[in-house]
């Protein structure tokens, strides 16, 4: 999962270089455990429609994650020619300050939010391995 | 328009100045003396320096209100290690101070303006604490008429949080100050100021909200931010040492008497008359 933290030019604060983002296509039980393994305290649920928030707001409580619905972000997505908005700035902000997953059901939903403050963006379902080492 | 100054600067900013500071004004607990810098000594220093006119007051320069203030916590005045470390760094600790440039004629306007000021700090990935530092804010009157202001408006929460009765002032009441910060989460609020009833680390030179304006890493059940979570650049056994130090030096100068009115969740300690004057 490469760098986790970058030294700004501030001797204490560091910031975030990474956005990760999930599709929805696992249940909430197994999301929620991908959050856990790779350690992520923010998940942003960027999906127009959410039937399971509540459930994954549950979880997320569970795991000790923070969750926000944030359904704006899939805006651009859908209207490409649109200009990201507070909901991208804000959303790019909590990024710099936590380890954030959105969670989205198309592609693209992240980039214009990880584009805003130069974060690359990390595909967790196309991540290759986990942050844990797992004995053979 | 309510107007505050933005100060960006370090308290070595003034070094040269705050080097010919001597501390008049102290206390003494449990038979050990603290001499703590009034905002009478910072002046006479910065008048000394030739940086303030002769017959002119502190209160009128508000950088140099700032910078006191802001020595004095890093003189670790206000009993709190990590504190004393950020201010004395605060550009890179994420410590901001805005100087409020007039008095509190309008409670409900001044209430407005700062936290329409805090708004977009608590977005602002950098920011760490805003402090509103009111140079002009010296009677508990007035500061209490500004948080009864402050109680209603929507991002934030004024509570009484017990009575006390302290000798030779009566009833004082203490007042947790809370300001609404991201995901859900409530910060606490540090208030600082020459008030009878305020415990031996919050007698500020000027009054002071200090505002911690993060949620914490994680989310915490109680939904409540504290300065505590700042990070600092500590190892573990570092980061204990002071927190032990902080400890013993709160203890030494609030002593059991003073404990309660010092408390991370009270804001201000002031006379209950004053209280009850304005949320009457």
């Amino acid at each position: 999962m490469g760098e986790e933290h970058g030294m700004s030019s501030s001797t204490r604060r560091r910031y975030h270089r990474s956005l990760y983002t999930v599709a929805n296509a696992r249940t909430p039980q197994d999301l929620v455990a991908l959050l856990i393994e790779e350690d992520i305290e923010l998940l942003i649920d960027a999906r127009p429609a959410a039937p399971d928030d509540g459930r994954l707001r549950s979880l997320c409580a569970d795991a000790n994650t923070y969750y926000a619905v944030r359904p704006q972000l899939a805006r651009l997505a859908e209207h490409r020619d649109a200009e990201p908005d507070e909901h991208h700035a804000w959303a790019a902000a909590m990024a710099m300050r936590h380890r954030t997953c959105v969670l989205a059901d198309a592609a693209g939903v992240a980039e214009e939010t990880a584009a805003l403050v130069g974060l690359r963006l990390v595909d967790l379902d196309r991540s290759p391995a986990p942050i844990a080492l797992t004995m053979p | 328009m309510i107007d505050f100054y933005r100060w960006a600067g370090e308290p070595s900013d003034f070094s040269d100045a705050l080097a010919g500071l001597r501390a008049s004004g102290g206390y003494r607990v449990n038979g050990r003396t603290f001499e703590v810098p009034t905002r009478e000594d910072y002046e006479r220093a910065f008048v000394e320096h030739g940086l303030i006119s002769l017959g002119a007051t502190i209160s009128e320069y508000a950088e140099l209100a700032a910078a006191a203030q802001a020595d004095w916590h890093a003189g670790g005045n206000d009993g709190c290690v990590f504190a004393a470390a950020l201010s004395a760094d605060r550009v890179n600790s994420g410590w901001e101070t805005h100087v409020l440039l007039e008095g509190v004629d309008d409670a409900a306007g001044v209430a407005d303006a700062i936290d329409a000021l805090c708004r977009p700090r608590i977005a602002a990935p950098e920011i760490e604490v805003v402090s509103v530092l009111m140079p002009a804010v010296d009677d508990a009157d007035t500061l209490a008429r500004l948080l009864s202001r402050l109680s209603p408006l929507e991002h934030w929460n004024v509570r009484e949080r017990g009575v006390e009765d302290v000798q030779g002032i009566g009833s004082v009441v203490l007042l947790g100050v809370r300001a609404e910060v991201e995901l859900g989460h409530w910060a606490e609020v540090l208030g600082f100021g020459r008030f009878a009833g305020q415990g031996n680390t919050r007698l500020a030179p000027f009054t002071e909200l200090a505002i911690r304006v993060k949620e914490p890493p994680r989310p915490r059940s109680n939904q409540r931010a504290y300065m505590a979570d700042i990070e600092m650049d500590l190892d573990k056994v570092e980061f204990g040492r002071w927190w032990h130090e902080t400890k013993r030096g709160r203890a030494e100068r609030l002593g059991a008497e003073q404990d309660a009115r010092a408390k991370g969740r009270v804001t201000f300690a002031l006379e209950q008359g004053a209280w009850e004057r304005s949320t009457g």
